[in-house]
């Protein structure tokens, strides 16, 4: 590289700094200065900003030495990051930098917690770097002068690229950075990403579907981090539930493990098991009390920035917290990270382990504290996982109608849109590629006439089109749409509040409505006492020493990896023949023992089903390990195509290992599997939505959907009444939608988000596949199985009917007077 | 499915009403028209196609049982006046030969005359004939020796089965001094009720209505 003026100012600040330029940062510099776009492919802790920050600041200078190139003013660069909690510190580093080599350039933050102050003095000028979230860069574009604010923008940087990409938030940046390179051609865009399985697809997400690829680049730091993984292992096995996903029985050996570290961090997979832990370990080690603190997504702000900043003074012994912390700054004093239960995949799993040792050379290391006897066998698959580096993809979102829909709004509130040109620019996402003409006129019709004709005329009001433009004129409908953009959907949340004042976090609706004054439950750590409830906000006193309820939120449960479920697979196979080559198998092996002296551990050829009676009735289970979401599928499937055959009901449940039919009668599988192919991939998408289940989870992905599509409207700040004529639940929505409109393009979505995100349909058919190829052995089994029985006692159920309604009923109520 | 009370009989109809057979009246309760233009005027995109259903419905009703007279439990017209208040006029002066009364329910903010010139006899609270009573909310006490009946609920019931099942249907509410008829309208929600004692369920799907307990 010619050393320009910029470039000697910014060797001599590294130099300043006594730090390394590193290799892939001068790499990363030198595309950024010879035009291109593209992904920097980097981990937390390495000096990733500064990879294209200081590019950034090196043309700045540039440019302004050149006088021909007179340096313009005015926003010039946006810095997109996924987490508010991001961006303070974002902003020091970034300010730092820019004040150290002497540059007067003006670094602003825009996002949900910016003040008004800020935002109207922002309006007057922008700063010329403005850190800002996805939602807050639409709601610049829900502004009149939009055009006017990216006059000057010549680089867009997407820092955490790799999480933003596979969320509907992802979306929302594709069509706001399609919009940008329509208004600026030239723009530069890149994305910082941590490592995932399908690096190059997310550049070509980033950059959008014309970008040539000549003028683009994936640069990869080079990181030979080691991570260790260690099982907490009690001494003995039989310690461990045979089903369960606490895990708190290891608490004296997990209590022993952050005693000998400096600062941990300890990951569950639920904000309830983040509680649980917390009151465990206060209960048995009082001693914690003032250097415990917790940190989950329901907790108010307040707090979780104090403990984020406790972290970082080094105030704290141990934080038990959920993803709510797998991004985020690097908190330097963390030297240990435990992980409670299954992480589900291997990225998230080393992304956990990131989150220590992040000095130079130092290795990180994590724990596996498994929660159930079988977890064991996922610590060795982990292992093996971390040393072969087998990361999953991200899969980007495709076809969401619900984002366009919004954003098709937030262009009409702001300066309108021509919709040709508009048409042709969000064809430009990639997860737009394969919009039709068709398609967009629904959606045109969706928020001009409430309809799928362009032509009816009632009281409907939302978008008009004025001369060309599709732009809206009603103050209210601009209003409500602005307070209602965004697309993190999340529950009714009930406020609950010390009666000192202190907020302390949120709850669901649904967990307050049985609470009676003087009930207890835990929540933030504390045991507090239930007041009463007044306007969405639950006022609650500390009750200590009290044993209360535990609170629950609702939330997805993360399915089994496709690459660490191949693992599995084949360490179990193995877990027999070989059990002492690693501790955890040799552990496992009483277990295991039982597991094939009451039915068998299958082999990587062999499919295993089970069938068993209990009272509850015929139970069949059937073991692919594929993890839950393909299992759901799968259930369906089957179930399905059982029912054909004879009327029946099933009950089904399932985990990462395999899944379970319930029936009130005897199935002869046997029989049932000469007759048909069960495991077939015929008509499989048929199949699945001709059974009842897929149009009940179709409902409830229409949640979100109408959410963020604008059906429903959650209310003004503060005036709840005023809309209470406006409340239907999205399931009533959904219900009136699909029975009186043919083609209503979100309910669609509703099922194909079923198809691909919920039943994993990609993958089903993958494993479809290597079924047909197995051999399928099925065991009659007089007691539940290690294997069976932590599904057994899953109380999610779904139901899967062939009969008919009336019959159904008739045989309830008969089973039901006959309890009697 | 017939049931007895009082002396007086009732048949529970799957359109969700109830028909009283002594003196040839149907037993309605929240329609919540409007509702659906209601929320397309304030631009939720709710299908317009939506409306026919409650008028289909009402107009099936009329033509099997051969009512001549309708009593409304409220919730009749679900917000301020829109359009769907002239489809209902129109529906309205095509039954002309019915009587129709309405007790209003929280929901009913039309304004009186509206109803009134609609041919509807407005009672503002309860109204009462013989040994019955009719409302729009049930009323937790039974102050009154009659028997009530009310809307306002949306009630529905799950049943369960062996083998985890279960259903989650519209159902009428029987107690000793009072009956709860399940929503009429195409556009309204559930909410979810319990057994008690001396209390019995009847729940409904679009062919036949069944008897809990």
């Amino acid at each position: 590289m010619t050393k320009s003026p910029g470039h000697s100012i910014a060797e001599n600040w590294f130099k300043s700094k006594k730090w390394k330029w590193a290799a892939f940062q001068k790499e990363a510099a030198e595309a950024y200065l010879d035009g291109k776009s593209g992904l920097v492919n980097a981990p937390t802790g390495s000096g990733k900003t500064y990879s294209l920050w200081v590019p950034i600041l090196i043309r700045h200078m540039n440019e302004r030495s050149n006088k021909e190139l007179k340096a313009k003013r005015g926003l010039q660069v946006l810095w997109i990051t996924p987490l508010r909690a991001l961006s303070k510190d974002l902003f020091r580093n970034m300010e730092t930098a820019a004040l150290e080599m002497n540059l007067t350039w003006r670094v602003g933050i825009r996002t949900g917690d910016t003040n008004t102050k800020d935002r109207s003095d922002q309006k007057k000028q922008m700063p010329d770097a403005l850190i800002i979230t996805p939602e807050s860069l639409h709601i610049l574009f829900a502004q009149k002068n939009s055009s006017e604010t990216f006059k000057n923008l010549h680089t867009v940087v997407v820092d955490e690229w790799h999480e933003l990409m596979g969320s509907k938030r992802g979306t929302q940046t594709e069509l706001a950075l399609a919009r940008l390179r329509s208004l600026k051609p030239d723009l530069q865009t890149w994305g910082i990403s941590a490592t995932i399985g399908n690096l190059e697809e997310a550049k070509h997400v980033l950059l959008g579907m014309k970008f040539p690829v000549s003028k683009s680049a994936v640069i990869k730091a080079n990181t030979d981090k080691k991570i260790l993984v260690e099982s907490i292992i009690p001494p003995r096995v039989e310690t461990l539930p045979w089903s369960g996903y606490m895990g708190t029985r290891l608490v004296d050996q997990v209590v022993e493990v952050v005693n000998q570290s400096k600062t941990t961090l300890l990951f569950t997979n639920t904000r309830s098991g983040t509680e649980i832990w917390y009151r465990t370990i206060i209960d048995k080690y009082p001693e914690f009390a003032g250097i415990m603190a917790l940190h989950h997504a329901s907790l108010d702000r307040e707090i979780r920035d104090w403990v984020e900043e406790a972290l970082h003074d080094e105030r704290l012994k141990l934080v038990i917290c959920t993803a709510s912390l797998d991004l985020g700054v690097d908190f330097r004093p963390v030297d240990t990270v435990i992980q409670v239960g299954s992480p589900k995949s291997i990225a998230r799993f080393i992304q956990r382990a990131g989150r220590s040792g992040h000095r130079p050379g130092v290795d990180s290391k994590i724990y596996f504290c498994p929660t159930n006897a079988l977890e064991l066998i996922e610590a060795v698959s982990l292992r093996e996982g971390v040393v072969k580096n087998m990361l999953e993809d991200r899969p980007p979102i495709a076809h969401a109608f619900d984002v366009l829909a919004q954003w098709m709004m937030t262009l009409a509130v702001g300066e309108g849109f021509d919709e040709a040109q508009l048409f042709e620019e969000v064809c430009d996402a990639y997860g737009y590629q394969y919009l039709n003409r068709q398609e967009w006129e629904w959606l045109l019709g969706y928020i001009t006439t409430g309809s799928s004709s362009l032509q009816v005329y009632d009281e409907y009001k939302k978008v008009e089109r004025v001369d060309g433009i599709y732009k809206v004129t009603s103050r209210r409908v601009a209003l409500r749409h602005r307070l209602s953009m965004g697309t993190i959907v999340s529950e009714t949340g009930i406020k609950v509040k010390l009666q000192s004042g202190k907020y302390l976090g949120t709850v669901e609706e649904s967990f307050v409505t049985w609470m009676k004054p003087g009930d207890v439950f835990t929540f933030a750590g504390m045991t507090v006492e239930f007041v009463r409830i007044h306007e969405m906000t639950v006022s609650v006193k500390k009750a200590e020493g009290k044993k209360g309820f535990l609170v629950r939120w609702a939330g997805g449960r993360m399915p089994l990896s496709s690459q660490l479920s191949t693992f599995i697979r084949e360490r179990l196979a193995d877990a027999i023949e070989n059990p002492h080559k690693e501790l955890e198998l040799a552990k496992m092996r009483p277990l295991l023992e039982l597991q094939a002296s009451r039915s068998m551990i299958p082999k990587t050829d062999q499919l295993l089903i089970e069938q068993c009676e209990t009272r509850e009735g015929y139970h069949i289970f059937i073991f692919p390990f594929e993890g839950r979401l393909v299992h759901e599928g799968m259930s369906i499937i089957l179930a399905y195509r059982i029912s054909k055959l004879t009327p029946i009901t099933f009950s089904v449940a399932m985990n990462d290992y395999g899944f379970e039919l319930l029936s009130d009668q005897y199935v002869d599988f046997e029989k049932i599997m000469n007759e048909v192919d069960l495991f077939s991939t015929k008509h499989l998408v048929d199949d699945i939505y001709q059974s009842v289940n897929a149009t009940e989870m179709a409902k409830r992905k229409f949640r979100e959907i109408a959410a963020i599509s604008g059906l429903m409207f959650q209310g003004y700040p503060g005036k709840n009444m005023k809309t209470r004529q406006l409340q239907a639940s999205s399931s009533l929505l959904f219900t009136v939608m699909s029975k009186y409109e043919d083609n209503n393009l979100l309910i669609k979505q509703s099922y194909q988000e079923v198809l691909t995100y919920q039943l994993e349909e990609v993958r089903m058919r993958q494993a479809l596949d290597r079924i047909a190829n197995q051999k399928i052995i099925v065991k009659q089994t007089r007691k539940p199985t290690p294997f069976s029985f932590p599904i057994m006692v899953d109380r999610l159920r779904e139901q899967l009917t062939s009969e008919k309604l009336d019959d159904r009923i008739q045989k309830m109520i008969k089973q039901y007077s006959n309890a009697d | 499915m017939q049931i007895e009370i009082r002396g007086n009989h009732f048949i529970l109809l799957t359109q969700r009403a109830i028909f009283w057979e002594e003196t040839q009246t149907l037993l309605i309760g929240d329609l919540h028209l409007g509702k659906i233009t209601h929320f397309r005027k304030e631009g939720i995109a709710i299908p317009p196609n939506a409306i026919d259903n409650n008028f289909k419905r009402l107009n099936e009703l009329v033509q099997t049982t051969g009512a001549t007279r309708i009593i409304f439990l409220g919730d009749l017209f679900h917000a301020q006046y829109n359009a769907e208040w002239d489809l209902f006029k129109t529906w309205r002066t095509a039954h002309h030969y019915i009587e129709m009364l309405i007790v209003i329910g929280n929901h009913d903010i039309l304004p009186v005359s509206l109803f009134l010139e609609a041919d509807l006899e407005v009672h503002m609270n309860d109204f009462e004939e013989g040994d019955f009573l009719f409302t729009h909310h049930p009323k937790v006490d039974a102050i009154s020796e009659k028997f009530i009946f009310a809307g306002h609920v949306h009630p529905v019931f799950t049943t369960y089965g062996k083998g985890r099942q279960s259903v989650r249907l519209p159902c009428f509410v029987i107690d000793n001094h009072q009956a709860i008829v399940p929503s009429f309208g195409v556009f309204t929600g559930g909410f979810q009720m319990d057994l008690a004692k001396d209390r019995k369920i009847y729940i409904t799907t679009e062919t036949k209505v069944f008897s809990v307990c």
